[in-house]
């Protein structure tokens, strides 16, 4: 059964970017390109994992991690929060929220798929 | 301890001072009163007892019967304040006695002018006490004597043939004196109420305003800086000094106190104006640091993401190869554009920009700007309308003119719909020129319109890729420092987007 990953940022060429990343590695990749897009389809599609940007317009990633992670339905769904270096603000309410894992832009593209593997298939 | 007042203590010490000085003077004057009367006493009483002597001297001499003595001595003590009389012979021994005579006894010997006799004053113990007077019965000085002497000679007349000692008994003279003692003192005692009394109400008086002026300030430490003493205002002497110096003090204070709250005021609002900016700058400079890093930040992902698919796939399609390679290309544009905007902004508010300028046409800088968009334009099919009138020379950096109404132009054809259209217009104004930049985009909100030109400010329907939010700030720096404005009008569809360059404009 393939695994099926779940990629939310407002900008499009990270969001392009980051899917093509993910489909290289095998894994059903479904966008979104704000919080509330992400949201919905996190909670219709219930992917394993979500790769999620903080700063969007309509609903930041803090929140709807917050909103995921409290809901029994879409606890189980992996988060790994895409935060901006050098924020620690960032940093600790991304672990507030409830995030799994926190990588920092800009990030290394063999670091993302480690993680994905480690999360998905570890 | 318990307080007391003033009025309180002048009373005392004038009660003090009263009954002090009264009761030393009445008691001298009683006591030398006394004196007076005692000697007088002691003068009549030897008078009479000398008088006695020479009436009786020949029945003393000659006859020595003692009832005929006891009778005369008998009349003798009958005399007012004599308390006993004894006649004695020449060896001490008494020949005749009346009334109950002190035990002998040696006593202080007083000294009365005009008194021959020997006064002595007996103070018998538990007994009432006495004076003594003790005459000599002697034939000396009397008519008899003279016969004596005449009979006998010289030494025949001044023979001694006893003495007469009476007794006076002090009491008697005490008891007469108790009366008037008692009217003193009572009289005294009611001079003194009525000083009291007088001086009471003169004490209370002069301290009224006191108290008042105490209370005054009492009100005053306590805060009501608006008391004053209203008693004692008009009086013509210390305490009417006192009270209207202490009301002047009082208005000095209030006018000080107020001037101060005042000043107080202002540097307090003063104050909280600067603490509120400087928050303000911490909250713009924290939040540019963060708008600059999430700018930065995103273009980088984007490139590094691409450069990473590119380096690891050992054969990539050649559409997506392509695809990451402008990506790369794209997102290295917008870093450059970036960090450009951040220069120019940080050199325009150091005040570090290098400004060329010389005579200018506003017209071609129009016309160069717009024509540097037309492709772009092309691209999203905007359709680009320029009209002005003529040359419009003015003083200007051209260079960045032409960045402003590139910014502007461009921002238009970016929210402008496809198949739409921008008018730029260029006309005189008050004392110089306007251009205006018109397009049929979504508009701007109200709580937009002055936001949109401060840094990183991209609107609430900001989408990414659609600029950092600096172009708008770094152009109101331009037109700022030309001496012109800007300002975006924004009703219904659409936006107008004005600057103005004043003419002759010489900085």
């Amino acid at each position: 059964m393939d695994r099926t990953v779940l990629v939310c940022d407002d900008e499009r060429y990270i969001l392009e970017t980051v899917a093509y990343l993910v489909r290289q590695e095998g894994y059903r990749v479904l966008t979104a390109e704000g919080g509330r897009e992400a949201l919905r389809l996190a909670q219709a599609e219930r992917p394993d994992l979500l790769l999620l940007d903080i700063a969007m317009p309509d609903l930041d990633g803090y929140a709807v991690c917050r909103q995921l992670k409290s809901a029994a339905a879409t606890r189980g769904i992996y988060i790994i929060l895409l935060t901006c270096l050098g924020q620690e603000s960032d940093l600790e309410e991304g672990w507030r929220s409830g995030a799994d894992e926190l990588l920092s832009k800009p990030f290394d593209p063999r670091q993302l798929r480690r993680k994905l593997h480690q999360l998905l298939d570890g | 301890m318990k307080r007391l007042g003033i009025t309180a203590r002048l009373l005392l010490i004038s009660i003090g001072v009263f009954v002090g000085f009264g009761a030393a003077v009445t008691g001298y004057s009683l006591v030398q009163l006394r004196r007076i009367l005692y000697q007088e006493m002691i003068r009549r009483v030897e008078a009479q007892a000398l008088n006695w002597i020479e009436a009786n001297l020949a029945q003393i001499t000659i006859s020595r019967d003692a009832g005929a003595l006891a009778r005369l001595v008998g009349e003798l003590r009958q005399r007012e304040g004599i308390a006993y009389v004894v006649l004695l012979d020449e060896a001490g021994g008494a020949l005749a006695q009346s009334g109950p005579a002190a035990a002998a006894g040696i006593a202080p010997v007083e000294q009365v002018a005009g008194v021959k006799s020997s006064v002595r004053r007996i103070r018998p113990p538990g007994g009432p006490g006495f004076f003594e007077l003790e005459t000599p019965v002697s034939t000396s000085g009397t008519g008899m004597s003279r016969e004596l002497e005449a009979l006998f000679g010289a030494a025949a007349a001044t023979e001694t043939l006893g003495s007469l000692r009476v007794g006076i008994e002090e009491g008697a003279l005490d008891r007469a004196m108790r009366g008037l003692v008692v009217q003193t003192v009572a009289l005294y005692a009611l001079l003194v109420l009525l000083a009291l009394a007088l001086h009471s109400s003169l004490a209370r008086r002069m301290v009224a305003p006191i108290t008042a002026l105490a209370g005054a300030a009492t009100r005053i430490s306590a805060g009501d800086l608006a008391a004053r003493a209203t008693e004692g205002v008009a009086r013509q002497d210390e305490v009417g000094d006192l009270v209207r110096s202490f009301n002047q003090m009082a208005e000095r204070l209030a006018g000080l106190y107020a001037g101060l709250e005042e000043k107080v005021r202002e540097r307090t609002r003063e104050l909280e104006q600067a603490n509120r900016q400087l928050k303000e700058l911490d909250r713009l400079k924290s939040h540019f640091l963060s708008t600059v890093s999430h700018e930065l930040q995103s273009p980088l992902t984007s490139i590094k993401n691409a450069a990473g698919i590119l380096l690891d796939e050992p054969e990539p399609e050649l559409d997506a190869r392509r695809r990451f390679l402008e990506i790369i290309d794209g997102e290295t544009d917008r870093l450059r554009r970036l960090i450009g905007d951040l220069l120019d902004l940080a050199r325009i508010e150091a005040g570090a920009m290098v400004w060329r300028f010389g005579p200018t046409d506003l017209a071609e800088v129009v016309r160069a700007a717009a024509t540097t968009l037309v492709a772009v334009a092309a691209e999203k099919a905007v359709r680009l309308e320029i009209s002005q009138a003529g040359a419009q020379p003015v003083r200007a950096d051209a260079d960045r003119l032409q960045q402003v109404v590139m910014n502007l132009v461009s921002n238009a054809i970016k929210f402008s719909p496809p198949g739409g259209s921008v008018a730029v217009r260029l006309e005189p104004a008050d004392g110089g020129f306007r251009v205006a930049v018109q397009d049929h985009g979504p508009g701007i909100p109200p709580e937009d319109r002055e936001r949109v030109f401060e840094r990183f400010y991209q609107g609430s329907q900001h989408r990414p890729g659609q600029g950092a939010g600096l172009g708008l700030a770094i152009s109101r720096e331009i037109v700022a420092h030309h001496g012109g404005k800007i300002w975006v009008e924004s009703e219904g569809p659409g936006s107008t987007f004005y600057f103005t360059i004043p003419a002759g404009q010489d900085t």
